[in-house]
C-alpha cells in the first residue's frame, strides 16, 4: 500500500509527460520512417527524408527567412521594451498606469485579430505584404512581453548605480548603454530569446501577412496541403531541435546566471 | 584639484515640510567638512544639492566661485562616494575606477594608469582585475573613494559612506580618508550621524538640526564652547542646568542665582553678547569638567547612584540637588556607589547659553 503511494506521484508525473511529449516523439520517429507514409509500423529508419529536406532550397530560404525575421523582430522588440521599461521605472509619468497598461494589452489579443488589423492597415496605407510586415506584426506581439519581462527586473537596487553613473560624467544614452542595461543583462536575453522561440513557430500573422518570401511555418503549412510526408515530418524534428536549442541556451546563460546571484 | 565651496541661503522645501531652511557656510578650499546631525536633520539633502541630484526651493551654491544654478551632476566639479558604494557590478575595479575618465573621453591606456594609481593610494593594486562582488566591505568602500577621486573632483562628496562597517574597521578607514584628503588636497565633505566619527576626521564641523545649521566651527570649539543647546548635546554627554542672571558682579564677571545657591561666572562664558539680569540661561557642564574638586563653583552636593567603569574614566550618575548629574570620575577613583560626594564645576570650561524657548 505504501509502495503504491510512492509510485503514484511518480505515475502521475510520467503520464503527464507522456501526454505532452507523445505527439513530438510520433513526429519525430516517424520522420525516420523508410516508406511513403509517416504511419505505423514504423519501418526504417532512414535518414533519407532528411537529406530531401536539407536540399530543398524552398524550404532552405523559408528556413532562413524564419531565422531573419526572428532574430531581426525580437532584437527590436527588446530595445523597444528595454526603453519603454527605462523611460516608466525611472520617472514619473503622467497617467504611467495607463501608459504600462496600454503597451502590455496586445498580449490579450489574438493573434488572428492583430493579423487582421495590420492586414487591413497595410492595404489602407498602400504597403505591399513582405518579411518586413511580417516581422512588424512579430513586434507588435513580442514587444508587450519583452517590456514586461524587463520592466520586472528593473528595481531600486540599479537606481544608485546609475546616479554614480551620472555623478562620474555619463549623459543620459551612455548610463543606459553602459550601465542599466548591462545590469539588466539576465532578463534582456530572457525576453529576446523567448520572442526568438515565439517568432520562430509563429503561423497565423506570418501566413496572413507575407506574400512570396514566406517564413518557415507558412512553407509548412503549404507542403502538408499535399497530404502526409515523412518530409513534413523531418521538417517539424528540424524546427523542434533548433526550438530545444534555443531553449537549452536561454538555461545555460540566462537563468543559471539569475540562480547563482 | 580643490576649490572652495559657498552656500548662501540655501533652503529646500517637500511640499510645505522644510528639509533645510536658509542654510549658509562657507567652506575653504581643502578643508575637510562633517556634516553632523540626527536622521533627517537635512544633512543628506544639503549634500545632494551640492552634487547636484536635488535641486534647491531657494539660494545659491557657488564651487571654485562657479554658480552651480542647473548643473546637472555630471557636468559639476563634484564626485559623489555614495552609502552602499554604488559600484558597477558588471566591470572589474580598474573599469569601476576608471569609468569617470571614460566618461571625459580619455583612451583606454591612459585611463587605466590612472585608474591603477588611484587603487594603488587604496591599496587595491592586486585586485585590478576582479569584481567587486568579490570583495569584503571594507575593499568595496575603498573602490568607491578610489572612483570618485580618480576623476580628480574640486569637490569629493561623502554620503554616509562608513555606515556599514563595523566598528574597527570604520577607525581604520577614518585614518586613511583623513590621509589620502591630506595628499590629494581636494575639498571633502562627508556626512555622518556619528559624533564621534566626526570628530576624528573633520577640519570643521557643522552642526545640523531640523534643517538648521546649529554650529559652525573646529571639534574643539564645539566641544567646549558650543553655540546652541542641541549642539552642546550632541557633541557627546553633557549637564544641562538652568539659572538665573541677578547683574554684573564687576571684574567683567554675571552674578547668577543657580540650582544650588549663587554663583558668580566671567562674562566669557556666555556665547554671544552677556545677557540683561533677569534672563534665563541653561549652563552647559561637560562630565569631566563635574567633580568633587578642590576649587570651582560649588553646586552642592549629591549621593552616587551608579558608577560604569569606562576605561579612561569612570562615568558616574549622582543624584542631587538639581536632579541626575553625570560626573566623569578619574580613572583611579575609589568612589563607591551610595557615597556622597561634593558637586563642583570647572569655571573656565563652563557656558552659559540662553535657555531653551527663548
Amino acid at each position: 500500500m505504501r509502495a503504491l503511494l510512492r509510485a503514484l506521484p511518480w505515475l502521475y508525473l510520467a503520464l503527464l509527460y507522456a501526454f505532452i511529449f507523445l505527439p513530438v516523439v510520433v513526429l519525430v520517429l516517424f520522420s525516420f520512417q523508410d516508406g511513403r507514409l509517416p504511419v505505423p509500423p514504423f519501418q526504417g529508419p532512414t535518414l533519407r527524408w532528411y537529406g530531401e529536406v536539407l536540399s530543398d532550397s524552398r524550404l532552405m530560404a523559408a528556413l532562413g527567412n524564419s531565422f531573419l525575421v526572428a532574430l531581426g523582430s525580437s532584437a527590436l522588440s527588446v530595445l523597444l521594451g528595454f526603453l519603454a521599461a527605462c523611460g516608466l521605472a525611472r520617472y514619473r509619468l503622467p497617467g504611467s498606469a495607463l501608459l504600462r497598461g496600454v503597451l502590455i494589452a496586445p498580449m490579450t489579443v489574438s493573434y488572428l485579430i492583430i493579423a487582421l488589423g495590420l492586414l487591413s492597415t497595410l492595404n489602407a496605407a498602400g504597403l505591399p505584404l513582405s518579411l518586413w510586415s511580417v516581422g512588424a506584426g512579430h513586434v507588435v506581439i513580442n514587444l508587450p512581453l519583452c517590456f514586461a519581462i524587463i520592466y520586472a527586473s528593473m528595481g531600486g537596487h540599479q537606481v544608485s548605480m546609475e546616479r554614480a553613473a551620472r555623478d562620474l560624467g555619463a549623459p543620459e544614452w551612455k548610463v543606459m548603454w553602459l550601465v542599466t542595461a548591462p545590469m539588466l543583462m539576465p532578463a534582456l536575453l530572457a525576453a529576446f530569446f523567448l520572442s526568438v522561440t515565439f517568432s520562430w513557430d509563429e503561423f497565423i500573422i506570418a501566413f496572413l501577412l507575407s506574400r512570396f518570401d514566406v517564413t518557415l511555418p507558412v512553407e509548412i503549412w503549404s507542403l502538408l496541403r499535399s497530404g502526409l510526408s515523412p518530409r513534413t515530418n523531418a521538417i517539424g524534428s528540424l524546427v523542434f531541435l533548433v526550438s530545444v536549442a534555443l531553449l537549452l541556451v536561454l538555461e545555460a546563460t540566462v537563468f543559471r546566471k539569475a540562480g547563482r546571484r | 584639484m580643490t576649490a572652495p565651496v559657498s552656500v548662501r541661503g540655501v533652503s529646500r522645501f517637500y511640499g510645505e515640510a522644510a528639509a533645510l531652511a536658509d542654510v549658509s557656510l562657507e567652506i575653504a578650499a581643502g578643508e575637510f567638512i562633517v556634516l553632523l546631525g540626527p536622521s533627517g536633520c537635512g544633512k543628506t539633502t544639503l549634500l545632494s544639492i551640492l552634487g547636484g541630484f536635488v535641486s534647491p526651493s531657494a539660494g545659491q551654491v557657488f564651487i571654485g566661485g562657479r554658480d552651480m544654478d542647473g548643473l546637472p551632476p555630471a557636468k559639476r566639479p563634484t564626485t559623489t562616494m555614495f552609502q552602499d558604494y554604488a559600484l558597477f557590478p558588471h566591470m572589474s575595479l580598474i573599469d569601476n575606477v576608471g569609468f569617470g575618465l571614460r566618461m571625459r573621453g580619455q583612451p583606454r591606456r591612459a585611463r587605466d594608469a590612472r585608474a591603477m594609481e588611484c587603487l594603488e593610494m587604496v591599496g587595491l593594486a592586486t585586485s585590478a582585475k576582479r569584481r567587486p562582488h568579490e570583495l569584503s566591505g571594507g575593499q568595496r568602500q575603498r573602490v568607491a573613494l578610489a572612483r570618485a577621486l580618480a576623476v580628480d573632483p574640486d569637490v569629493l562628496l561623502l554620503d554616509e559612506p562608513l555606515g556599514a562597517l563595523d566598528l574597527g574597521l570604520r577607525r581604520q578607514m577614518q585614518e586613511e580618508l583623513k590621509a589620502i584628503q591630506k595628499r590629494v588636497g581636494t575639498t571633502f565633505i562627508h556626512v555622518t550621524h556619528d559624533q564621534e566619527e566626526a570628530m576624528a576626521i573633520a577640519d570643521r564641523i557643522v552642526v545640523m538640526n531640523a534643517g538648521k545649521v546649529e554650529d559652525f566651527a573646529t571639534p574643539a570649539e564645539i566641544y567646549l564652547r558650543p553655540r546652541s543647546l542641541f549642539s552642546a548635546g550632541f557633541m557627546g554627554e553633557c549637564n544641562f542646568l538652568s539659572a538665573r542672571v541677578e547683574g554684573p558682579a564687576g571684574q567683567g564677571a554675571l552674578a547668577l542665582s543657580g540650582p544650588a545657591g549663587p554663583l558668580t561666572l566671567p562674562e566669557a562664558a556666555f556665547i554671544g553678547p552677556a545677557p540683561a539680569p533677569g534672563t534665563r540661561v541653561t549652563l552647559c557642564i561637560r562630565p569631566e569638567h563635574l567633580g568633587p574638586g578642590p576649587g570651582g563653583i560649588p553646586l552642592g552636593q549629591g549621593r552616587i547612584e551608579r558608577l560604569a567603569f569606562l576605561g579612561a574614566h569612570t562615568r558616574a550618575v549622582v543624584s542631587g540637588a538639581t536632579g541626575p548629574l553625570i560626573v566623569a570620575l578619574p580613572q583611579n577613583s575609589t568612589a563607591r556607589e551610595g557615597d556622597s560626594i561634593a558637586l563642583r564645576a570647572a569655571p573656565e570650561a563652563l557656558v552659559a547659553l540662553p535657555a531653551a524657548g527663548d
